[in-house]
């Protein structure tokens, strides 16, 4: 009789027993079997969605203020970050008064004038290259003449340039964006009398008469 | 000794068995739902996905209204958004027919003759206005901005990024590998069917233990996809994704979470049938003591 109590015990035991082990051992097989395949599939998802989900969404992405400041040839310089307003834009021969952003995407575009981030900070030596679009900030860019005055303020300093040339190229010229060895500031836009998207670019090349430094 | 060799065998076959039913469950999966075109064109409907294109190429032309000179109206009205969403659908429809090898649609799979009219029109209306020359120049200007217009439509029609995924050749594997579809699947099925009958063998002396051994088979293989499908759903995996344009996003997410909600549905009835085998095997079991 204990016999038969105890054989049923056994039974139940291993009735109950059977399905996790048999789980466990098919969990255990599909990790071994999937693992690499759904490493690959994670990379490739990675790669092409970014699938961190610790990542911001690209549009969410908040425009760091926080300025990092240096020293030129013992003058404080400050970098700024992307898409920070750093500077102001003053041509009085056709009335501008603009703000400066560093970097270059639509949203700023709408507000201001960009500064390309391939070029020099304001008052670093070399070229410092602003675009704006054709109908808005830089509409009357055409009507800059040689020897108008053009002047960047920045919170550490003024700079006047005076223009010297204007050019005509070709979207994919990159020659007037180009660093340069002499201090100059390029300021460009689309160029077209047309409707729709032009190839053309209009740049006006000024040249640097002072940098004034804030102490 | 018996005993255990007939519970070791039908314990490996168990596990064989939950291994074809998962597989079984993948390849059909793959058939019905992924290469289902009709799968794609219910959630662009169900998911409003037209109205998240339209605000994208509003958005677009809107933005672009700076370097253009062209309001974004000019495209907009020129738009149906049924036409659109035609459009999305034949765009999906002719490329899962093509993987498979099927005859495409040689229609257009968006008409821009309205779009190309409205360009025209406003081109017309501001030569005139601003006396501009109607000339070579003109011309060339006018062709560059419809063929920039339609080339967005194009790209914003095409949801999926199938354009995207047939130049890196994706698309192109998938090709090769759906003639496999068939054949693969007969071969699960079957494979399938010999572990069951072998399970019925080594079980013939009991048919309880056979609905004991055929629920824990569905058991384990409904619980091992079931979790990570849960998992995926329940942590909001996929919205993790980064996407810079956002009807893609939704497109993609869309797709991905119908995709793990089906599997589910195909674990719950697996899981069910798993259930009903386990009173199954209580019952027979009571009948045989008594």
């Amino acid at each position: 009789m204990s016999d038969n109590i105890e054989k049923s015990k056994s039974a139940k035991t291993v009735v109950i027993a059977t399905p996790i082990i048999v789980l466990v051992i098919c969990a255990a097989l599909a990790a071994i079997m999937c693992y690499f395949p759904v490493r690959k599939a994670e990379t490739l998802m990675n790669i092409a969605f970014s699938a961190n989900p610790d990542h911001a969404q690209i549009s969410e992405i908040k425009y760091d203020t926080k300025e990092v400041e240096a020293e030129i040839d013992g003058n404080k310089i400050v970098y700024p970050s992307f898409g920070a307003e750093y500077a102001a834009l003053k041509i009085d021969s056709i009335n501008l008064e603009a703000p400066v952003f560093w970097g270059s995407s639509e949203e700023l575009l709408k507000q201001g004038v960009c500064q390309y981030s391939g070029s020099v900070f304001i008052g670093e030596q070399g070229n410092v290259v602003l675009d704006a679009h054709c109908n808005t900030y830089f509409y009357e860019l055409g009507n800059v003449k040689e020897g108008d005055i053009v002047t960047l303020t920045t919170s550490y300093g003024e700079f006047t340039y005076k223009a010297k040339e204007q050019v005509l190229f070709k979207d994919t010229d990159n020659k007037y964006i180009s660093p340069t060895a002499d201090d100059r500031l390029t300021l460009y836009t689309c160029y077209g009398n047309l409707l729709g998207p032009t190839e053309d670019r209009l740049a006006v090349i000024c040249e640097l008469v002072e940098k004034k430094f804030y102490e | 000794m018996k005993k255990f060799n007939n519970y070791a065998a039908s314990l490996i076959f168990t596990i064989l068995t939950a291994f074809f039913i998962i597989f079984t469950v993948f390849v059909r999966f793959a058939g019905t739902t992924v290469m289902n075109e009709k799968f794609y064109t219910d959630i662009v409907k169900s998911e409003k996905l037209t109205d998240s294109v339209l605000n994208s190429i509003n958005k677009f032309f809107d933005d672009s209204y700076a370097s253009s000179g062209i309001p974004a109206e000019v495209y907009l009205n020129a738009i149906d958004k049924d036409k659109l969403e035609s459009a999305i659908c034949n765009k999906i429809e002719n490329t899962i027919l093509e993987i498979k090898g099927e005859k495409v649609s040689d229609k257009e799979v968006f008409n821009f003759s309205e779009v190309e009219k409205s360009i025209t029109n406003y081109f017309e209306a501001f030569a005139e206005e601003n006396n501009v020359d109607v000339n070579e120049k003109y011309q060339e200007q006018l062709d560059k901005t419809i063929e920039a217009a339609k080339t967005e439509i194009e790209n914003h029609i095409d949801i999926f990024m199938l354009d995207i995924m047939d130049r890196s050749g994706v698309l192109d594997k998938a090709e090769k590998l759906y003639p496999f579809l068939t054949p693969v699947m007969i071969a699960v099925i079957s494979a399938l069917a010999v572990c069951i009958v072998i399970l019925a063998v080594l079980n013939r002396k009991s048919i309880p233990a056979l609905f004991y051994w055929g629920a824990v088979s569905c058991l384990c293989s409904s619980v091992i996809v079931a979790v990570p499908c849960l998992i995926l759903k329940f942590s909001d995996y996929f919205n993790g994704l980064v996407i810079r344009t956002d009807y893609i996003f939704k497109s993609v997410t869309a797709v991905l979470y119908s995709m793990v909600d089906a599997l589910l549905l195909v674990q719950i009835i697996i899981f069910a049938a798993a259930v009903i085998l386990f009173v199954l095997y209580a019952v027979t079991g009571r009948l045989k003591k008594s």
